[in-house]
């Protein structure tokens, strides 16, 4: 009897490690744990109408650092631990209903600068808008400006001295 | 609720079995899919089983081998379940006479492989069972859920239709 | 590890507390009344500030010259970075947390955004991982496997 050329199809079961991240989250689902929500996250995205001029805006005004720029409508730069995603709004971005994405808002970035006095007036000089000038907060000094998209970017200094400590007066 | 006894904190077996049958078990599937993805889903599916096996009044032994066997399961599943829109998309080849003439001689086992994916979901199934699994033809007919003498008919038309794709795949030689 | 500092707008500081450490896992840091509250997460500090009117006290909720009052919303958002979006969109849709959006896929990953009680959004992003490979080569032509 001819050996049938079809038992070389045999394959032993050899293991294989799936990816730990497949691992981790079914062993999770196996044993009724929620899934934790976590992870790095110094990540924010702001939608802009010029690409180009909001690039220049945080790198030329405000020292952020360009890392990519792939497309005409995506740009990702830097400051320090904070990477911001610039966006101009696209198909991609709209909501089940067709809604677009538009710039502003008030939720925002908060900057530290050493001289909040000089940046301001050296902002002012190019012609940046500011929602706020300079006000005194508690431990603070604050302002408030918009990159040329209308996005609210905030600025501060810490004033000298002052313990990041719950205020025992209970006003902010 | 899960793996984990109540309020012991203790592992149960299932727990105990994961870390050294989560390999086995998806090493059986990658190469039998194809695909990673489908692979874990796959995974997912045998573990979850075994979750809800394991609750049952008479709970299998819980083993690696019992856990291949219900990933064996899902994957003759996966495949019935996919024929239908396969068959409508035209992906399947029908049905072959059986040749006189052997194979040749040595068998290009990725040419093989390919061609095993063109077949029904029935066929597929009998093939792999019988030859990747290497398992006996009874045991095959038990899975297929199909009388002995209908899985012995079913594996000499798998054979010719696998035999036609083979030979009508791309770059094999006339 | 310097911190990054985004400011959201919430109309109910406990509220807002609640969602982000149940549900995002921050840690509450400092909460010294009603008006005001800071949280962490990793390299994130995320200020939370009820806004005022223009009798209210100076800080980051404090209306503007104009009179204009500070408000939630908007599109712009803060990225939490998840390692499978899928178990993490069950775990949010069953405890009743609000989807702006359904999943979208680009081209670095995954991502969808929820809402917390007051309508900020926040983005949670689940890059894309290379498929797993198979440990051993493919069966190569001609030979049996045993």
């Amino acid at each position: 009897m001819t050996p049938d050329p079809l038992e070389a199809l045999r394959l032993p079961i050899m293991p294989v490690e799936p990816r730990p991240e497949f691992t981790a989250s079914l062993l999770r689902r196996l044993r009724g744990e929620r899934a934790p929500v976590s992870g790095r996250g110094a990540t924010v995205r702001y939608f802009v109408s010029d690409l180009d001029a909001a690039v220049a805006f945080y790198c030329d005004d405000l020292g952020f650092d360009e890392e990519l720029r792939p497309s005409p409508s995506f740009a990702m730069l830097y400051h320090g631990d904070l990477r911001l995603l610039l966006s101009v709004p696209a198909a991609a971005h709209a909501l089940p209903d067709g809604t677009l994405p538009d710039p502003g808002g008030w939720n925002r970035i908060v900057v530290e600068v050493p001289d909040l006095g000089a940046a301001v007036e050296a902002l002012s000089a190019r012609g940046v808008r500011f929602r706020h000038e300079i006000v005194t907060a508690v431990g603070v000094r604050q302002a408030l400006l918009e990159d040329p998209s209308g996005n609210p970017v905030e600025l501060f200094e810490p004033l000298a001295g002052y313990h990041e400590r719950a205020p025992r007066t209970g006003n902010e | 609720m899960g793996i984990e006894q109540e309020g012991t904190g203790a592992e149960t077996p299932l727990a105990a079995l994961y870390h050294r049958a989560l390999p086995q078990v998806y090493g059986y599937l990658l190469p039998r899919c194809g695909s990673a993805v489908l692979a874990e889903d796959l995974t997912a599916e045998t573990f979850m089983a075994a979750v809800a096996a394991a609750r049952r009044d008479c709970p299998p032994e819980l083993t690696v081998a019992w856990l291949v066997g219900v990933a064996r399961h899902k994957l003759v599943d996966h495949w019935r379940r996919t024929d239908l829109e396969r068959r409508r998309l035209g992906g399947i080849v029908s049905g072959a006479e059986p040749a006189d003439d052997p194979w040749e001689a040595q068998l290009d086992i990725a040419a093989a492989h390919a061609a095993l994916s063109r077949l029904s979901a029935y066929q597929r199934a009998a093939l792999t069972l019988r030859y990747l699994d290497g398992l006996p033809v009874a045991e095959v007919a038990q899975e297929l859920g199909r009388s002995l003498h209908a899985t012995e008919t079913l594996l000499v038309r798998a054979r010719a239709a696998l035999r036609r794709v083979y030979e009508e795949g791309e770059g094999r030689d006339a | 590890m310097t911190t990054v500092s985004v400011r959201y707008i919430v109309n109910d500081i406990d509220a807002a507390i609640d969602f982000y450490t149940t549900h995002l896992h921050f840690e509450l840091q400092m909460r010294p009344n009603d008006l005001f509250a800071m949280l962490g997460h990793g390299d994130l500090r995320l200020v939370l500030v009820r806004p005022v009117g223009p009798e209210g006290p100076a800080g980051g909720g404090a209306s503007m010259p104009d009179g204009r009052m500070q408000k939630p919303g908007g599109w712009n958002r803060f990225s939490v970075e998840v390692p499978d979006l899928a178990a993490a969109v069950e775990e949010l849709r069953s405890s009743g947390v609000r989807f702006r959006n359904d999943v979208v896929t680009g081209v670095g990953g995954r991502q969808i955004i929820i809402e917390d009680p007051s309508g900020n959004p926040v983005e949670l992003f689940e890059p894309i991982l290379p498929e797993a490979k198979l440990s051993r080569p493919t069966p190569s032509s001609g030979q049996p496997v045993r």
